[in-house]
């Protein structure tokens, strides 16, 4: 299992857009995705799920993922994020 | 953040006529323009699409989360639509979209956008029976009664 943080780097936060990009991704890969903020952990293929984490710019999400292509899925994962969801800010 | 704070009494279109996509939009914009929220309709219109052309917000469940930001706007608008028919919005789970969530912000702030949408997320995953029930809702004042006790629901 990965357990990670990861900061939310682009302006708009996990908006919406971002959320399906990420979960576009993450179905991409066998493993469980979760994301942990603030206590509150949810599924990171759900797109309403991620939207409930309100996560804006500046906070910090854990991704949780387990599977037998977890190294894979953490590094797409979190260079999505890292890269800002392809957004300019 | 709840939903039913947000949501104004006279926000809610319980009976949407149009079929498509593009209607939906119009039908909404219209709504909001004729209850004098908005003055740049065709600005919002336009905005609006092209969120839907960027990748639907029809989440799935039945429900759509259409939004955008505008300037100039004093405060958050949020909006309750209905269809009974139910349309096409090209939604992710590719089942028709009945219950239209719009969203329209200002710029200046996007960390409160993110929180509405929070909300309505919220709402919708955790409530089991909102979508039937706003369905099943005779009157505008049903709506809303039923978004209130399903929120209500939530922190119990």
């Amino acid at each position: 299992m990965i357990k990670k943080e990861v900061l939310i780097k682009n302006k708009l936060g996990l908006h919406a857009r971002a959320a399906v990009k990420f979960v576009n991704l993450a179905n991409r890969f066998a493993s469980s995705v979760k994301i942990i903020k603030d206590g509150e952990e949810i599924d990171g293929k759900s797109i309403l799920g991620i939207l409930t984490l309100a996560a804006v710019q500046g906070s910090v999400i854990t991704l949780k993922i387990l599977g037998k292509d977890e190294k894979e899925a953490f590094k797409a994962l979190s260079a999505l994020i890292n890269d800002k969801f392809e957004e300019k800010e | 953040m709840k939903l039913h704070h947000l949501l104004m009494k006279d926000m809610v279109l319980p009976e949407l006529e149009s079929k498509d996509r593009e209607s939906v939009i119009k039908e909404l914009v219209g709504f909001l323009k004729k209850k004098n929220k908005i003055s740049k309709d065709k600005e919002l219109f336009e905005k609006l699409l092209q969120r839907e052309q960027l990748g639907s917000t029809a989440i799935g469940e039945g429900v759509a989360i259409p939004h955008c930001k505008l300037k100039g706007l004093k405060e958050s608008i949020v909006m309750v639509a209905i269809s009974r028919g139910g349309v096409d919005f090209f939604s992710l789970d590719r089942k028709p979209t009945h219950i239209f969530f719009l969203v329209v912000s200002s710029p200046e702030n996007p960390s409160l956008n993110l929180q509405i949408l929070a909300a309505i997320a919220h709402l919708v995953r955790k409530s089991t029976v909102l979508i039937n029930k706003i369905l099943e809702a005779k009157n505008v004042s049903t709506v809303l009664e039923v978004i209130r006790e399903e929120e209500e629901k939530l922190n119990e």
